[in-house]
């Protein structure tokens, strides 16, 4: 009860404290009610001059003929092959084409489904030809419009993210930092965290994390330095590691805010390019030495071969004390090349200056096998 | 494109009727000792450089690379040559769909795979003079490809070995028929039967695709094509790059039926197109306002998407679900599509196939909102004294478990605690769908309709995560430096410090947790399991009804995976998968 009683108390006072927004549904019902899970509610006709001229301006042949069948059916009771046909036809088309038929079917056609399906489509085109220019400020002077709704925008901010490229992430940059509604500003952050994920074509996209070390040097706003730190991780450039160590090494009341996001964002990195960053700061601090965790735990979380032979060797020549870290390392392996690793380091022709450093990871590996069982 | 052949040799004609020569012709042209089924993809990558045009289709062995892509067949018919002299007979290597390419060289069924490790030596193609890397190909067509008489000298008293590469999918045998003067006197036949191998990926509730990058770096380098209701990004696009065992991977992203008529509504009327103060942030669909069908069509869509590739006619098809994606995958099998026959592995992890307690979580919110008025119209309050103040606050009557509702679904959780995972909202329906006494879950879960999965064309799979207490959505790290480690989150103990949050009201935590058979409380142990799955709950092949083929469960009992973290074991997915589908992995 005690416990409890701290935790209401605390948990009030934090509240009251910082203007928390965990209250914000503090007041009466029937304000409530619309404050939260407002539906949004899409124009019926187009208001603003920009939206007027878009929609105004000549359908293409696709559309047309759509719109000529008079009897239009709806999206998601076609066939996938329906579907497709309808969106393939559309995305052949030029980038600001695609973008007119993703508003037309949200707006004309009230279909959210064909509207996504477009919109996935505007991604790749974006991604696929990101050196046409005139797209971005169409793009952008829709984000920017307010007359525009909240979800709208909120979804183009989403096509930017998945496409993935400098020019979409300089747009969601700006959206981020200049957009005055708060919302937006932290749909923007949460699109630029994406930026690291994984384009599914084998690289990593280092290309992107110039603009995303520049948020991460400028941007003072929490939600901003977190998604910026995750992308700059996962797209994992030296120059991007390289800052986001310095961040996480830095004490002081200051710059906490940075550090948590660079230390939980360091775990998330995948490229290789990344192990001789990690590998000097590791041979170059004691193992139990901030930067030596720090470096040695971010190693041992890597899928990759030269991240787990970076370590192994580290651990061949470092003293005893790295011994107390290696066998945590070891049980949360989830990485074969890391496992094949650990393993390969029980044989004895392979020479350790501590033999408790080969011992402690024999401990983890037994740790590791008793962790798995088999049922029947 | 990603294919296989199987290499079971039938001799047609008596006269090499040998099974010792069959089996062992089958043996060599294997890349996988001690597999029965030899293995040939479609070799439609890029290892020319030029996307647009796929490497079976440029004439030539494209590098050093493109070498890993072919396989080589050892001919051992030296018999057959010294019988029929190549003077005299004709030896025409045919197939219906022209599906497979080959290129002459001097190995021998010894050395049949000198070809990987000598690229640089001559030996090869046209005139048995190429190197390997840029040796010419042949397209072996239905009409037929005569043998070089100089290779059949060659290979006389010894057999010899050419190398194939597939070029598209194809069901009909390789043929070798032996011809004098334009009439069959022999005739070969090995049974072929080409077929992509994909793996799709689905993800679980309040997430998307990106859960998959670890296990997507690891074990495909990175490479997967997001499929999106029912299509890829950029229509056309190339299939991702093949793995050193033939498989492709495809990611599904949900949501597709999110906002059409048939999503359902959360609670607070909470849906994806929903936004408040609280999170204001635009909702991205994934699947967390549809039903187990929906989900399940999403499963077929992506698959009918995937086979209207010419390339992937046949494909065979392994689903790997984490969480919901377990689920859903599930509903698709059990339910009537055509689609169904291609699929030929499932395995979830961490799935709530049984639900989860802490989806009643649900039920209790729906039962004590968030506000609360009496008869008159007055709502309904309690007094809570702020510290540092004699003076308590009036807050709403449920505003304790309510607080766990806002603060999960913040920004702040996000900053202050979960590092860069997204807020969970608990209002989302799919919370309620996955509490183990949901309709949702028991309709899943009915024996005739359990009964409805494949029973021999699938082999059935589960990895299982024990030891982590109900509750608990993030253990304590990542521990690095002092002062900044993550504290461990649990919904029934809250947050002290660094950031104060409360846990769940003790009614709403019995509630959640229930009773057992003979009525005593259940704790936050009797569920262990991924701190949101109980480990029982995470099997689907002991539910009554299930007949299929399984492999045994793999349990991780170490107590160190939550959750939201198991996508990216992928020692562990491998491990399984291994079992699921043992000619899929090296």
């Amino acid at each position: 009860m005690k416990k409890k009683s701290i935790l209401i108390i605390g948990f009030a006072l934090v509240s009251l404290a910082a203007g928390t927004i965990l209250f914000v549904d503090r007041k009466s019902p029937q304000t409530s009610e619309l404050s939260v899970g407002v539906q949004e509610q899409r124009p019926a006709v187009v208001s603003s001059p920009a939206q007027s001229q878009t929609v105004a301006a000549p359908l293409q042949p696709t559309i047309a003929a759509e719109v000529s069948t008079g009897i239009q059916r709806r999206f998601e009771g076609m066939s996938v092959q329906e579907r497709n046909q309808i969106v393939d036809e559309i995305a052949k088309q030029g980038p600001i084409a695609i973008f007119q038929a993703w508003i037309k079917a949200g707006r004309v056609d009230r279909e959210p489904m064909k509207q996504r399906s477009i919109g996935f489509a505007l991604s790749g085109t974006l991604r696929e030809q990101s050196t046409n220019a005139a797209i971005f400020p169409e793009l952008q002077k829709f984000i920017t419009d307010s007359s525009n709704s909240f979800n709208e925008r909120g979804d183009l901010l989403h096509v930017l993210g998945e496409a993935k490229t400098k020019e979409s992430l300089d747009l969601l940059i700006q959206a981020a930092t200049t957009l005055p509604e708060k919302g937006l500003k932290m749909t923007a952050a949460r699109e630029i965290n994406s930026a690291g994920d994984l384009w599914g074509d084998g690289t990593f996209h280092e290309e992107l994390s110039p603009a995303l070390e520049r948020v991460w040097r400028e941007s003072e706003e929490p939600y901003l330095l977190n998604s910026a730190a995750v992308a700059i991780a996962k797209v994992g450039a030296p120059s991007g590691i390289q800052l986001l160590l310095s961040s996480a090494l830095t004490g002081g009341l200051q710059a906490d805010v940075r550090q948590k996001a660079a230390q939980r964002a360091l775990q998330d990195v995948l490229n290789p390019d990344a192990v001789p960053v990690l590998t000097e700061l590791l041979v170059n601090n004691a193992p139990t030495s901030m930067p030596g965790k720090l470096a040695s735990s971010i190693l041992a979380g890597m899928s990759a071969p030269s991240a787990a032979h970076s370590l192994i060797s580290w651990l061949q020549t470092a003293d005893a004390s790295a011994a107390s870290l290696v066998g945590n390392y070891v049980v949360q392996t989830h990485s074969p090349a890391m496992l094949r690793a650990f393993q390969s380091a029980l044989d004895p022709s392979m020479r350790f200056s501590s033999e408790e450093n080969r011992e402690a990871i024999r401990a983890g590996l037994a740790q590791y096998n008793a962790d798995r069982k088999f049922g029947k | 494109l990603i294919a296989w052949l199987s290499l079971l040799v039938a001799f047609s004609k008596s006269l090499f009727s040998s099974r010792c020569r069959a089996l062992r012709l089958e043996e060599k042209a294997c890349r996988q000792p001690g597999s029965s089924l030899g293995i040939i993809w479609i070799n439609d990558d890029n290892d020319n450089g030029d996307v647009t045009k796929p490497d079976y289709s440029t004439g030539v062995v494209n590098g050093q690379n493109d070498l890993k892509d072919f396989f080589p067949l050892a001919l051992m018919i030296n018999s057959l040559v010294s019988a029929l002299p190549p003077g005299q007979y004709s030896y025409v290597l045919k197939q219906a769909d022209g599906a497979l390419n080959f290129t002459y060289s001097t190995l021998t069924a010894n050395s049949a795979y000198g070809y990987l490790t000598s690229q640089t030596s001559t030996g090869y193609g046209a005139g048995l003079s190429q190197p390997a890397a840029s040796a010419t190909v042949t397209q072996i067509t239905a009409a037929g490809v005569t043998l070089d008489s100089a290779f059949l000298k060659q290979i006389q008293g010894q057999g010899g070995v050419i190398l194939v590469e597939g070029r598209t999918p194809s069901v009909q045998p390789l043929v070798l028929s032996v011809e004098q003067n334009g009439v069959e006197v022999a005739e070969l036949s090995l049974p072929l039967s080409l077929s992509a191998r994909i793996l799709l990926l689905l993800h679980g509730m309040n997430s998307d695709t990106s859960t998959w990058d670890t296990f997507v770096n690891s074990a495909f380098s990175g490479s997967s094509t997001v499929v999106f209701q029912g299509n890829t990004q950029v229509p056309n696009a190339l299939p991702p790059a093949i793995s050193s065992t033939g498989v492709r991977c495809y990611r599904l992203q949900f949501g597709a039926y999110d906002d059409d008529s048939s999503a359902r509504t959360g609670l607070e009327g909470w849906t994806v197109n929903s936004t408040d103060p609280v999170s204001p942030i635009r909702q991205v669909p994934c699947g967390d306002y549809e039903d187990f069908g929906h989900l399940g069509q999403e499963i077929d869509d992506a698959i009918s998407f995937l086979l209207t590739n010419p390339q992937f006619k046949n494909a065979q098809i392994v689903l790997l679900g984490h969480s919901r994606g377990g689920i859903a995958a599930r509903s698709f099998l059990q339910g009537s599509s055509a689609n169904k026959s291609n699929v030929i592995g499932l395995l979830t992890t961490g799935s709530p196939q049984e639900g989860s307690p802490l989806g009643t979580i649900y039920q209790w919110l729906t039962a004590n909102p968030r506000h609360v008025f009496d008869s008159n119209g007055n709502e309904l309050t309690v007094p809570v004294i702020v510290p540092g103040s004699d003076v308590p606050v009036t807050e709403p009557v449920n505003w304790q478990d309510w607080s766990v509702v806002d603060w999960l679904r913040s920004a702040d959780a996000v900053l202050g605690t979960f590092g860069s995972k997204p807020p969970l909202d608990v209002r989302r329906p799919v919370i309620g769908e996955l509490a183990n006494s949901s309709t949702d879950i028991s309709g899943l879960n009915a024996t005739s309709v359990v009964s409805n999965l494949p029973i021999n064309s699938i082999t059935y799979g589960e990895i299982v995560y024990d030891e982590v207490p109900l509750g608990i959505l993030q253990l304590q790290g990542p521990g690095i430096l002092a002062g900044v480690t993550d504290p461990q989150y649990s919904v029934f103990e809250g947050i002290l410090s660094p950031l104060i949050v409360s846990p769940l009201t003790d009614p709403a935590r019995t509630f959640i947790l229930g009773t057992n058979a003979s009525g005593t409380a259940n704790t936050v142990t009797t569920w262990r399991g991924d701190g949101l799955v109980p480990a029982s709950y995470q099997l689907f092949t002991t539910l009554p009804g299930f007949s299929g083929t399984r492999v045994n469960p793999l349990a991780n009992v170490g107590g160190i995976v939550v959750h939201t973290d198991e996508p990216k074991q992928t020692t562990d997915l491998l491990t399984q998968l291994k079992k699921v589908v043992p000619t899929w992995l090296p």
